[in-house]
């Protein structure tokens, strides 16, 4: 058994290669594509002729929009590539500043942000903080809507593993869609609802699965979602026993763990 | 615009930039914002590596270049057919009239391996190029203001040959 999973590491190793070279291959001629058109545009605006300025803006768009699913993907196959640094991270120091980090976005709205206290996790404190800042600017995206916007950040426990939940009153989604969450790619909204690539799940699946955690969803369309994510980081002994006990929802949340992420 | 073809410029004066970048769509979009920053610098492409070192050091075609001094800034490009950028950059520091010459190695990874093998080769910098047109042309002329603007060019090798 040891020796399949070696190999299969291997052999994922070696995709992840593949995917980021080819990746960056790709740039060139999109830098290419990008750049005539952007002068193809500049030249129509001097003398104008309204269909091939729609035209090139196509190509532009349609470039701009390559270049950042290409993007994505040199991101998603980094993460596998890399070398998991775990030491020890406070999440809630790293939660906040995060939430400092997305207040150019939030600035014209009202979040009220509810941060409870949270453990330390021994974790790479760059892909943590990556995931986390997935969690929450999806927190900060999907309840835009609202005009009172109530962002929950709060400590779980899961399997023995602790970690947190990310919980929000925005749009929610339908359960039935929650195996396609973590797709690469895969989106539940259309792009002029929500802007997205649907690389962010895809990543924080990544980073969850690479410290031997996981993340999952609870979610109810227009009332809002719920995204957990433990980071490998087991629960000291004594403690453990304390939080069941004191967690009414835990088993609830138990159940909802079974159809998780793992499926995509 | 399209770029001058090498050694159409006064063969005595060194040119401000060397680009040596074999795409010719990259040589247009790469040369545009340099030329657009200074109308009047110099700029000379080299195709391949081949033709870089040639240029450089006054060889085969460019014969009529021996003796002109080094380019105040040479833009390399790391994927080229033939003698690859590395190589180049290899050459370059092992040749008195050009070991000092100002390199910077346009990437477009940013493969920490690659950057590693520049720099121990000599690189003075390394930039990634970036793929949206804003970006490319703020990139290139923060390049190009910093190395043709700011930066103290290297004394000229002495004449010693």
């Amino acid at each position: 058994v040891a020796d399949r999973s070696a190999a299969v590491r291997a052999v994922t190793a070696e995709l992840e290669t593949v995917l980021y070279s080819v990746s960056h291959d790709l740039r060139a001629p999109l830098r290419q594509l990008l750049g005539f058109s952007r002068l193809l545009m500049e030249e129509t605006v001097r003398e104008p002729d309204v269909s091939t300025l729609q035209y090139a803006r196509r190509i532009h768009e349609a470039a701009d929009r390559m270049t950042s699913l290409v993007d994505d993907l040199v991101s998603v196959s980094r993460i596998g590539r890399q070398d998991l640094m775990r030491r020890p991270v406070e999440l809630g120091p790293l939660v906040d500043d995060i939430i400092g980090q997305l207040r150019s976005t939030t600035d014209q709205r009202t979040i009220d942000w509810q941060l409870e206290e949270l453990p330390i996790v021994e974790a790479d404190p760059v892909l943590l903080k990556l995931a986390l800042t997935n969690l929450l600017s999806n927190a900060v995206k999907f309840t835009r809507e609202r005009e009172r916007a109530t962002i929950r950040i709060r400590p779980v426990e899961s399997d023995g593993q602790m970690g947190l939940a990310v919980e929000d009153n925005g749009v929610g989604f339908k359960m039935a869609y929650a195996g396609k969450l973590f797709g690469l790619f895969q989106r539940l909204h259309r792009a002029d609802e929500f802007e997205g690539n649907g690389a962010g799940l895809a990543m924080v699946q990544r980073i969850a699965h690479k410290h031997g955690g996981r993340v999952w969803a609870e979610a109810e369309p227009d009332r809002g979602a719920t995204f957990y994510l433990t980071l490998g980081t087991r629960v000291p002994e004594k403690r453990a026993t304390e939080e069941v006990a004191r967690s009414p929802q835990g088993r609830a949340e138990q159940e909802n763990l079974r159809s998780d992420a793992r499926a995509s | 615009m399209t770029a001058p073809a090498p050694g159409v410029v006064a063969p005595q004066l060194p040119p401000d930039i060397l680009l040596v970048e074999d795409n010719p769509l990259e040589i247009e979009l790469t040369v545009g914002p340099l030329r657009e920053l200074d109308p009047g610098s110099r700029i000379e492409v080299a195709r391949d590596g081949e033709e870089a070192l040639d240029y450089l050091f006054g060889r085969g075609a460019f014969r009529h270049r021996t003796g002109t001094p080094p380019p105040r800034l040479i833009l390399l490009d790391l994927k080229l057919p033939r003698v690859d950028g590395l190589e180049v950059l290899r050459a370059i520091r092992a040749n008195t009239r050009t070991s000092m010459a100002p390199v910077v190695v346009l990437t477009s990874a940013d493969e920490p391996r690659e950057l590693a093998q520049a720099y121990q080769l000599g690189a003075n910098s390394c930039v990634q190029k970036p793929v949206r047109p804003d970006e490319l042309r703020s990139t290139l002329q923060s390049i190009g203001r910093y190395w043709l603007g700011l930066n103290q060019a290297p004394p000229p090798p002495s004449p010693v040959a």
